[in-house]
């Protein structure tokens, strides 16, 4: 198994180089700089906020100053050594990224987080659900609402439920709306609260924008394993687990689950880079100052520096979560083992 | 001695959307301790449907026990509720089933698997229950139990899983066995050690036994009573030696007739259709017509057709076989000496690389085919029989240039394989066809029989056009038995006689001069194989085709071939003509390869008989 890990992360660091080049070379095809959004945009023209705006000088200073000016291939050595040295910076400030990208990222991955155990402890259950009475009337009403769900916008679904919960209707029940908190993540009183106070807050906060991103994931997960599931079942082993006088419980949740599971950890790979990528239109929508949020502000900015740190950290994930359901499948799988590529 | 279980007028259905299928229709059996039952009938015939009830391991939807009763003990299993059946399943009564590869579970150690049943009904520790497994594993006879019982199932041969799924059957020590077509998917030299095994316990353990299968053969080594089941209907029922001496309904005589015979010499078999005649009348009753066949019209049917082919008396001469006419029964001939083989394999290697580590380093080779030479003629056919991995279906491929060869020449109609390409491959290709094992996984479920039989003609650019190939297919489909109208259908609306069928005819599409059929029959039924055979037969001699025909069961081989070449690992071990080697075999491992196949003669039931009396006493 060492070698076989050994083998695999030479491969991905040789992944990664060709990821680093591609994005590099695809984020200058879009036109404009830093310094040009710095000193000559539009916006800060009108606002007259910054007192070198405007200037040719300023811009080409700022553009000898970050190598700009030069050919790409002196501007990607120029970033390559910036990110050996961890030297990655906000061009427009010129302040390091880290600070930033770390408070985003905790936002994101704790609220992730609780969006991919909400999925997974949901649909597996139901998925077996779903199999075990397949084509019920249970069966059939699970099946239409996820496809429901499912096919339903999560902006659009993001709108209604802030119009839920604004609600006038709500008077005439005896509380005043809105009845959850609809931006942001923090109330205004929350250095007051108690610990504990501040983490009911922050469930408060969290229902709107989780609901959202969970009920995709959800309803595609759940069909995944129902479909596994149901594929398990009309197995000969499953057969033999009844003939031995197994119940219809232990055939589903000793025979049946742990054969049905190999394309659902296949799926975790795909999953992982989500954690820290967030989702732009639903941290806009609620007013997160998470991954989504900022990433989309800074491609904007044409913030070289952050845009690549993002891109590096979801190619790591998504090559490392890879990694890790290839080594779960052998983990369930007996019939898989790292060495059996002949 | 009463019966242990008895089933009374059962009538299992299935509904369908075309209507009700009366899988079992009216059928009363009994099951007496210490004694097996044989359950004889083709696939559909509700032999396997008649198991699954008695266990009620029916599938959920469409299928009903519409009648009857099955007593157990004095409990009727039918109306019995579902949690007291489960206390009885794998305790009381429990199953092996076809296929040892797919019937263990995949994910789990074998060892857990047959202890699982132990800790279901038995109120035993985990210690105790793998104490016991260990027992049961040195009882079926694995080898090395302390240490297979941690195996999982793919770690294990397919003859090995079936010893696993009997001791999981065993465990409980159940008073009934149901065995359903236990050996059907494994080589014959394992189906004679799984037999012995199961006629050892049965006797040992006094259980009562349901053994199902499609084959008397296999019935005549290991049963005491028979049940002929034909399309849901119980057609005969007797002692083994009076249904072996003197069958009564037309099904079981041509049942007994169709197996091809090793003391026989027969250029045809006689097959069920010579028996009987099925015609299905408007209401949907079936009724069978009997055939008398007299002596004079067997002997007839089995000497349709040409004599063996040998090779050239002087190869003959130099293989220490040569040719006295008189040894050889009537009508054997030999090739020219002037002809030339039509495929020559000289030395022929095939290695597969084991790489290990970090650099993936070779570090060992599995030899499949180590050093095989032969020629076949043109108009022959050559025989490859062996045990599973002796190389012989990656000898078949490698002819195919279906894999690489590691060594050694293969020469087809004039040409080295290694040193051909392009243009003048592809038309030698046409000529060189395979028909493959399996019927059920070898035809494209998305294609129907016109685009697969045309698909090829057009790769081939044979025909003139779309009508054209239409036709030549049409042709070909009655070529090969089937009827015309048959060409817009799919795969899965054919039985498995009928896609061998097709596999047939989609191999002779492109008008072939040499087919490689790649235990072509195993799969079938023995009523249905004997058809196939027989097309085989008729097809090379109006066709003029060289075939190398691969199989498993020396039986069939012996059947068909001219010249045998018996394989084991890797290597020919003998190489004749296949009456002399079955007559006179050199090798110890030809002898085995004879000795498994079933033996349908009244003296050897008699000898089984008399040794399981002598047991008992």
């Amino acid at each position: 198994m060492a070698s076989y890990l050994l083998r695999r992360l030479f491969l991905m660091v040789l992944t990664m180089m060709g990821i680093i080049v591609v994005s590099f070379l695809v984020m200058r095809l879009a036109p404009g700089d830093p310094a040009e959004l710095k000193y000559g945009g539009a916006e800060q023209a009108a606002a007259g906020i910054n007192s070198e705006r405007g200037t040719e000088a300023a811009i080409t200073r700022f553009r000898e100053k970050f190598k700009f000016d030069q050919p790409l291939y002196i501007q990607f050595g120029y970033f390559l050594k910036r990110l050996a040295t961890g030297d990655l910076i906000f061009f427009q400030r010129e302040v390091p990224i880290w600070g930033e990208l770390w408070d985003a990222l905790k936002v994101t991955m704790l609220l992730n987080l609780f969006v991919f155990v909400l999925i997974y402890s949901l649909s597996i259950p139901a998925g077996i659900w779903s199999a075990a009475h397949p084509y019920s009337r249970s069966d059939t009403v699970l099946t239409i609402t996820l496809f429901l769900l499912y096919s339903l916008p999560s902006f659009w679904v993001a709108e209604l439920m802030r119009m839920a919960v604004m609600s006038e209707w709500w008077t005439q029940v005896g509380v005043t709306p809105p009845i959850l908190p609809i931006l942001g993540l923090k109330s205004s009183n929350y250095m007051a609260l108690s610990p504990t106070g501040r983490f009911l807050d922050y469930l408060q906060h969290i229902i709107l924008p989780v609901s959202c991103m969970t009920y995709g994931g959800l309803a595609y997960i759940s069909r995944q394993m129902r479909a596994g599931m149901l594929e398990v079942i009309r197995q000969d082993y499953i057969r033999t687990a009844e003939a031995k006088g197994c119940s219809k419980t232990r055939v589903i949740l000793v025979h049946a689950l742990r054969n049905s599971l190999f394309p659902i950890i296949t799926l975790l790979a795909s999953l992982l880079p989500f954690l820290v990528g967030g989702s732009v239109i639903i941290e806009y929508i609620f007013n997160i100052p998470g991954m989504g949020k900022l990433s989309y502000e800074c491609i904007l900015r044409r913030e070289y520096d952050f845009v690549m740190a993002t891109l590096i950290l979801s190619a790591v994930l998504t090559l490392v979560g890879i990694l890790i359901s290839d080594v779960l499948y052998v983990l369930v799988n007996p019939r898989v083992s790292f060495e059996s590529e002949r | 001695m009463p019966p242990l279980l008895e089933i009374d007028g059962l009538k299992t259905y299935f509904d369908t959307d075309n209507g009700t299928v009366k899988a079992v229709d009216d059928l009363t059996l009994q099951l007496y301790p210490g004694k097996t039952l044989g359950l004889v009938g083709e696939s559909g015939s509700g032999k396997s449907v008649t198991s699954l009830t008695i266990l009620r391991l029916l599938p959920d939807v469409g299928a009903r026990i519409a009648s009857g009763r099955i007593s157990f003990l004095g409990k009727d299993l039918v109306r019995m509720p579902m949690q007291e059946m489960r206390r009885l399943r794998g305790k009381e009564i429990s199953m092996i089933f076809q296929e040892p590869g797919t019937s263990l579970n995949p994910v789990y150690r074998v060892g857990d698997q047959v202890m699982e049943a132990m800790l279901l009904h038995q109120p035993i520790t985990r210690a105790e229950a793998r104490a016991k497994a260990i027992d049961l594993f040195r009882e079926v006879g694995i080898p090395d139990p302390e240490r297979r019982i941690d195996s999982y199932p793919h770690e294990m041969s397919g003859g090995q899983k079936q010893r696993v799924m009997i001791a999981m059957a065993l465990s409980c020590s159940p008073k009934v066995l149901i065995a359903d077509e236990p050996t059907t998917a494994l080589d014959v030299t394992i189906q004679k050690q799984i037999l012995d095994l199961i006629r050892k316990l049965q006797v040992e353990r006094q259980m009562a036994v349901l053994f199902i299968t499609h084959d008397l053969g296999v019935i005549a080594e290991i049963a005491d009573d028979v049940a002929v089941m034909y399309r849901g209907k119980l057609v005969e029922h007797g002692p083994v030696l009076d249904i072996f001496r003197n069958p009564q309904h037309p099904y079981t005589k041509g049942l007994l007739a169709c197996r091809p015979r090793l003391d026989a010499v027969c250029r045809r078999l006689t097959t069920v259709a010579d028996y009987m005649q099925t015609e299905v009348l408007d209401s949907g009753e079936l009724v069978i017509t009997e055939k008398t066949l007299s002596p004079e019209r067997q002997r007839e049917i089995e000497s349709r057709g040409r004599g063996r082919l040998l090779h050239p008396a002087a190869e003959l001469e130099a293989l220490g076989y040569p040719f006295q006419p008189g040894e050889h029964p009537e009508g054997t001939q030999t090739v020219a000496a002037s002809e030339l083989p039509v495929l020559t394999v000289r030395d022929l290697k095939v290695h597969f690389p084991i790489k290990s580590g970090l650099f993936r380093r070779v570090i060992g080779h599995v030899r499949a085919v180590d050093g095989v030479s032969f020629n076949v003629y043109r108009g022959q056919t050559l025989g490859l029989v062996g045990e599973s991995g002796c190389g012989k279906t990656t000898t078949g491929r490698a002819i195919m240039r279906l894999l690489s060869v590691t060594s050694g020449s293969i020469v087809f109609d004039g040409d080295d394989w290694a040193k051909i390409g392009g243009a003048r491959l592809r038309q030698k290709r046409r000529k060189l066809q395979i028909i493959f094992q399996d019927p059920y996984n070898s035809l494209n479920p998305r294609l129907s029989v016109e685009e697969m039989l045309t698909e090829a003609m057009q790769v081939h650019q044979l025909g003139k056009n779309a009508n054209d190939r239409r036709d030549r297919a049409a042709a070909l489909l009655e070529e090969v038995g089937l009827l015309a109208e048959h060409l817009r259908r799919y795969p899965h609306e054919f039985s498995g006689g009928q896609r061998q069928r097709i596999g047939i005819a989609r191999a002779l599409a492109v008008e072939p001069e040499f087919i490689i059929c790649d235990e072509s029959v195993s799969a079938l039924d023995v009523s249905v194989q004997a058809q196939v055979l027989n097309l085989l037969k008729d097809l090379q001699e109006r066709r003029g085709l060289t075939y190398i025909f691969i199989s498993h069961d020396l039986s069939v081989v012996k059947f068909m071939a001219d010249m045998m070449a018996v394989m084991n690992a890797g290597k020919i071990v003998e190489f004749g003509p296949s009456e002399q080697i079955y007559a006179h075999p050199q090798e110890e491992y030809t002898q085995r390869l004879i000795d498994a196949i079933p033996q349908v003669s009244l003296a050897a039931i008699e000898t089984r008989q008399a040794k399981a009396n002598a047991t008992v006493d």
